[in-house]
């Protein structure tokens, strides 16, 4: 395959040389089951997609299967993409994850013995000694107990912001809200977890 | 990120992303893109034919038909057949195809028991319609002329009231039509297109303000009209 061209993407890389892709070929091709730019793609948003599954779930290895469920199923879903913009084409990819850490959240539920997944469920035996219980509370395995009493919205605001360090404009962009939204959402995520904190500080 | 922070909640914060930026493992990703290969794979991709392609399916048809010259020309001829008399079927005056929208009329008004003043009128209604729409005037306003005089020559004897109302009422459309395109009539010499019937009504009934074409008032018989030269006759 690294020898003769196969495909017009393949084509058009050998022939620009080193140059790169552009996203908006990227995806055209991708879009007419091309291997070649969904390769591109995949190096391209994996990263991304792993990091926002790795923080919504506080697991990497759960994150590493949600990331490659979210490219499956981009495979089957590109053709509803309307645009070959980065931000438009993040966003897309980034909310096939978000659904699929829904889905997996519903099904946790449904499994209670699996662990892993369900901050409750992994932190149900929450230590006694006071030492080990000030390392928890400083663990992320706590912040994910406590992220897990806030809303969907709330929780997906907060990962977007702390973890992809994304700005209130593009997140607004991404999730079809306004600024002010987004920026409410994050403001109450974040005093509910300040307030979760003063209580186990006072308790 | 302007709120003042608990201290405690912003070291959280920043170990939720430090451990959220740990890379997968080397075989997750590897299984990650097999398993997104695959499901590319499982797609069918949009045929998009390159030029060549179509050249090589061209060619490759045409040596076909080379090997079967019999086999191609029975399946095209009806093919063909049906295809121009569906596009003739109601072409206008003027048009190439109009031979066949004549062809048609001709058998209907052929068929036995046919109506034919009724017939004629509405074919000269057509090519009235057809001239107002500005399709071939001329051609359209000379035509129905013809059409009009063979339906008035076509009429019964004592005509019921709607074709006698009908034919003075298309007449006068003509007359209007000829005026309002200008329309020059035929040429000093040129075959009327039609003659009034001379033992028919009186100078004031159907068919009598017909201007368009040369007057026949002086010729002795009936003449051929535009339409194809059908001798005038009286109707069966």
């Amino acid at each position: 395959m690294d020898d003769v061209p196969v495909s017009p993407v393949e084509r058009a890389a050998h022939a620009r040389g080193a140059e790169p892709l552009t996203l908006a070929a990227a995806v055209q091709h991708a879009k007419q089951a091309d291997e070649v730019a969904w390769n591109w793609l995949f190096n391209r948003f994996y990263p991304v997609v792993h990091r926002y599954a790795s923080a919504r779930l506080g697991d990497r290895h759960v994150a590493e299967d949600i990331a490659q469920e979210v490219f499956v199923a981009a495979v089957k879903m590109i053709p509803r993409l309307r645009s070959d913009e980065e931000p438009v084409v993040e966003a897309w990819f980034l909310g096939i994850a978000r659904n699929k850490v829904v889905d997996r959240y519903r099904r946790q539920a449904r499994e209670p013995f699996e662990q892993g997944v369900n901050p409750l469920a992994a932190g149900s035996g929450v230590a006694d000694d006071p030492a080990e219980l000030a390392t928890d509370r400083l663990s992320t395995s706590h912040l994910h107990r406590m992220l897990f009493t806030l809303t969907e919205d709330q929780r997906d605001v907060l990962a977007r912001r702390f973890v992809l360090d994304q700005s209130l404009e593009h997140i607004a962009r991404s999730t079809g809200r306004r600024v002010g939204a987004v920026k409410a959402l994050q403001h109450r995520g974040l005093a509910a977890l300040q307030r979760q904190l003063g209580r186990e500080a006072r308790g | 990120m302007a709120e003042q922070l608990d201290p405690r909640l912003a070291e959280l914060l920043a170990a939720w992303r430090e451990e959220s930026a740990t890379a997968p493992d080397a075989a997750a990703l590897d299984s990650a893109r097999l398993a997104m290969r695959a499901a590319v794979q499982e797609q069918t991709p949009v045929q998009v034919w390159p030029v060549s392609a179509w050249r090589d399916r061209l060619s490759a048809a045409l040596a076909g038909a080379r090997s079967h010259p019999r086999l191609v020309a029975a399946t095209l001829a009806p093919l063909a057949v049906v295809g121009l008399t569906a596009a003739g079927w109601s072409s206008p005056s003027g048009s190439p195809l109009h031979f066949v929208e004549l062809s048609r009329e001709r058998t209907e008004l052929a068929l036995p028991g046919a109506d034919r003043a009724g017939l004629e009128l509405s074919f000269a209604e057509r090519r009235l319609r057809d001239a107002a729409r500005g399709e071939a005037p001329a051609a359209s306003l000379r035509e129905a002329d013809g059409l009009l005089s063979d339906a008035r020559r076509d009429l019964p004897p004592n005509p019921p009231a709607r074709l006698s109302t009908r034919l003075e009422s298309d007449v006068e459309r003509l007359n209007h039509a000829a005026q309002t395109t200008g329309v020059p009539p035929p040429a000093p010499g040129a075959p009327p297109t039609h003659c009034p019937d001379p033992s028919g009504s009186s100078p004031s009934g159907p068919g009598a303000a017909l201007r368009l074409s040369s007057p026949c008032a002086a010729e002795p018989s009936p003449t051929p009209t535009a339409r194809g030269g059908s001798p005038s006759s009286p109707s069966p």
